[in-house]
């Protein structure tokens, strides 16, 4: 029987190697992606940013929603509760398929260069949150 | 808090006699385990089934990985679940919590060992516990924080960092 001695604990879990090598990477795709769905939508999307691999890396966030929060900046919101509301939806969802496109055409107080951050965001968002993504307005 | 060495003469706690299996690690340390904490491993419990002498191999975890794993699995197998609602329910929630908390304490390295490890050896609690402790790393940081926490290398050119930069301009703000 062998009696081995576990790992010493450090006080903070952080990387003891001064970052050398990149020891998260090393990990499989659907490890990472295993990781990614732990985090929230807004996160998970960011780490694209990370490095090319991770930039490729399908984020497919389990909750099948997003916040309007994680991912549009807050002079946003004002305008999508409202039509959150108009369109009385149970539980203030939007199903992003059929909703957003109405939302596009309807005469809107946004500039064209909103229009066209929040129409980003969705198709970003409808990309790598398979298979049902819907808008959740806070 | 040391479960992982008190492996030793488990077979007879209690008075009673429990099964023990046997588990080979990549550097042919044997580590003898109640069957009970070792059938939380799906894969080991697979290998139990399909029977044979010597051991079971687990050639993808070496012993101070395996260490570990075997110390959550001797935890969270060691109770059969109390009552619901109880009070040494809720108690022993408390304390298994403490106990994941602790055992995450390692460094980035030992928690990469352990996720391959939890994985291969599909033990779905451990696998959860280190895929949520390295998500918590990754909250509330800045890309940069991040690359430097992990050692991940920015592989982008600075077009595409610059594009991208352009893209997350008032969605990451």
């Amino acid at each position: 029987m062998a009696r081995i001695k576990r790992p010493r604990r450090c006080a903070r879990p952080i990387s003891d190697d001064g970052g050398s090598t990149d020891r998260l990477s090393a990990l499989p795709d659907n490890l990472l992606r295993l990781i990614l769905r732990c985090l929230d939508t807004r996160t998970a999307l960011s780490t694209a940013v990370l490095a090319r691999r991770w930039a490729r890396l399908p984020r497919e966030v389990p909750a099948l929603e997003i916040r309007v929060g994680d991912v549009l900046p807050r002079r946003y919101h004002h305008g999508l509760a409202l039509r959150g509301r108009s369109r009385a939806v149970p539980g203030n969802l939007l199903a992003a398929d059929a909703e957003w496109e109405v939302v596009q055409e309807q005469e809107c107080p946004w500039s064209d260069v909103e229009k066209m951050v929040v129409r980003r965001q969705v198709r970003y968002g409808r990309t790598w949150c398979r298979p049902q993504l819907q808008v959740v307005v806070d | 808090m040391a479960a992982a060495d008190s492996c030793d003469g488990i077979s007879t706690s209690g008075g009673g006699w429990e099964k023990t299996v046997t588990l080979v690690s990549s550097d042919d340390a044997r580590f003898e385990v109640r069957e009970a904490a070792a059938s939380l491993s799906q894969t080991v419990r697979r290998m139990i089934r399909a029977g044979g002498d010597g051991g079971i191999p687990l050639p993808k975890v070496d012993a101070r990985t395996l260490s570990t794993v075997l110390e959550y699995c001797n935890k969270h197998a060691a109770v059969p679940a109390p009552a619901p609602e109880s009070s040494s329910a809720e108690a022993a929630a408390v304390d298994l919590e403490w106990f994941d908390k602790e055992l995450m304490h390692v460094d980035l390295a030992t928690l990469c060992s352990l996720i391959r490890a939890a994985d291969y050896l599909e033990v779905a609690g451990l696998l959860d516990l280190t895929c949520k402790t390295v998500a918590d790393m990754i909250k509330s940081k800045t890309a940069e924080e991040i690359r430097q926490m992990f050692g991940i290398q920015n592989d982008f050119t600075p077009e595409e960092e610059e594009q991208l930069s352009r893209e997350n301009a008032g969605v990451f703000e």
